[in-house]
């Protein structure tokens, strides 16, 4: 694993006390303006975790606007390096205790997902986790299952790189189950529980794949005609 | 499976009420006595949870520096069987919450491990749970994937044991994997997501293993 650097933490740091001093201001500012009564404490306390997120995610989605984290072979010491530590401390302070604690109601896990910047279609939803939000894309109607990773990054000892994962309509990942950098996953397949399905795998239209490393069990003989 | 006697369970709860009195002492005469303003009760409720465990943390060094956890098999009604069912109702009762709720930031993890007991180098990331931390030894710059388990107790074997584990440097543990008792790996290894090494397996340096249970796969390039 290679080391975050003072410089890096330091810059985090600025992102961090800002959001958390304005996400302070903002609550002072609005409970002042609720008739809040006895509740009013309370209400700065929490209302200042939301808007310290709020402001987070907006200077998370500004920092990449200007520095973009693109996809492929991190190197040692080069520029993409230090703008993926910065982009992985916003995570690790930030955004994971909220993505891994499973106190998230469902469709509120699915729209911090919209805002770290996935692109998921319509009635889609995670109940596990997206390591990397921005690099992973799935279609309609779909189900992540209970505690499924999808990690677009593969950090192996000093190896780092991030690549897409692509997954279509209509598909069900099991519970537990976890994908790999890479893969792309056609419409209306399943990927079965506890199965690891390895980096760069391609999964077609209602393929039903399983176990670890996982393979092609069967065609689905139900599948409704693809984009139907 | 152990069961816990009421005795243990008595000596805990003794310990556990004694930390809750310390802690909320150390809120209502310490943090209470800061000019807080209307924000009295919140801030002694929020810093009687941190000197809670702060405090349980204490009397969990203190009574493992005078009963030490050690390895081996656990007999039934043996010393060190009681040791430990005292030590697991720490971890059930205090700390397993904190390890399980996946709140606490990634780069919090390696300390808290650390003050439980756990010797870890420097710039290890831990994103799984290790369960018995007095047991276990990871080296440096190694990365433990999100969920993995570290598991140095084997509830399931009559009777029950606990065995010691050990990690080299530069080591990645993949997502959800599990790592049995007596388990040795050596330095720059890999294992694979979702796999489970079994007990008393010994991995060699530069190894990928993976598969459950786990088998070698091939030597790093």
């Amino acid at each position: 694993m290679r080391k975050i650097n003072g410089l890096q933490i330091s810059i985090f740091l600025c992102f961090f006390i800002s959001a958390a001093t304005l996400g302070i201001f903002g609550a002072v500012l609005t409970s002042d303006l609720l008739p809040l009564g006895g509740f009013r404490e309370i209400s700065i306390v929490f209302l200042s975790i939301l808007l310290f997120y709020v402001f987070l995610i907006a200077f998370f989605r500004l920092f990449l606007k200007i520095k973009p984290l693109k996809t492929g072979d991190i190197p040692q010491n080069s520029e993409q390096e230090t703008i993926y530590h910065i982009y992985i401390l916003f995570f690790l302070m930030g955004f994971y205790p909220l993505l891994r604690s499973g106190f998230l109601p469902l469709p509120v896990l699915r729209a911090l997902y919209l805002a770290l910047g996935a692109k998921l279609g319509d009635n889609t939803y995670s109940s596990g986790l997206i390591t990397d939000p921005m690099f992973v894309t799935v279609g309609r109607n779909c189900i992540l299952g209970q505690w499924s990773i999808v990690t677009p990054h593969a950090i192996e000892n000093e190896h780092l790189s991030h690549l897409p994962i692509v997954i279509g309509d209509n598909v069900t990942i099991g519970a537990s189950s976890v994908v790999l950098q890479g893969v792309t996953i056609g419409d209306h397949a399943i990927v079965a529980s506890g199965s690891v399905v390895p980096k760069g795998t391609c999964i077609k239209d209602n393929e039903i794949w399983g176990g670890v490393p996982a393979r092609l069990i069967k065609k689905r003989d139900d599948a409704p005609k693809v984009g139907g | 499976m152990h069961s816990i006697s009421p005795f243990q369970i008595l000596f805990f709860m003794a310990v556990y009420i004694a930390v809750i009195i310390a802690a909320l002492g150390a809120a209502i005469y310490g943090i209470g006595g800061l000019p807080l303003g209307p924000f009295y009760s919140i801030a002694v409720l929020l810093s009687g949870l941190v000197f809670f465990f702060v405090f349980l943390l204490l009397a969990y060094r203190l009574v493992l520096a005078i009963r030490p956890l050690k390895s081996g098999v656990l007999e039934a009604g043996s010393a060190q069987e009681t040791t430990y069912l005292i030590y697991s109702l720490f971890i059930l009762m205090g700390f397993g919450s904190l390890m399980r709720s996946g709140m606490i930031p990634i780069p919090a993890l390696p300390p808290l491990y650390k003050a439980l007991g756990a010797k870890i180098g420097r710039n290890t990331c831990i994103a799984g749970m290790i369960a018995v931390p007095p047991l276990v030894k990871i080296g440096e710059d190694c990365h433990i994937g999100h969920g993995a388990v570290l598991s140095p107790h084997a509830a399931d074997e009559v009777p029950p044991s606990i065995q010691p584990i050990t990690i080299g440097d530069h080591v990645t543990i993949g997502i959800y994997s599990v790592i049995l008792q007596d388990v040795e790996i050596g330095n720059h290894a890999v294992i694979n997501s979702n796999s489970t090494v079994s007990e008393g397996t010994r991995i060699g340096d530069n190894e990928i293993w993976g598969g459950s249970p786990a088998i070698f796969i091939k030597k790093r390039a």
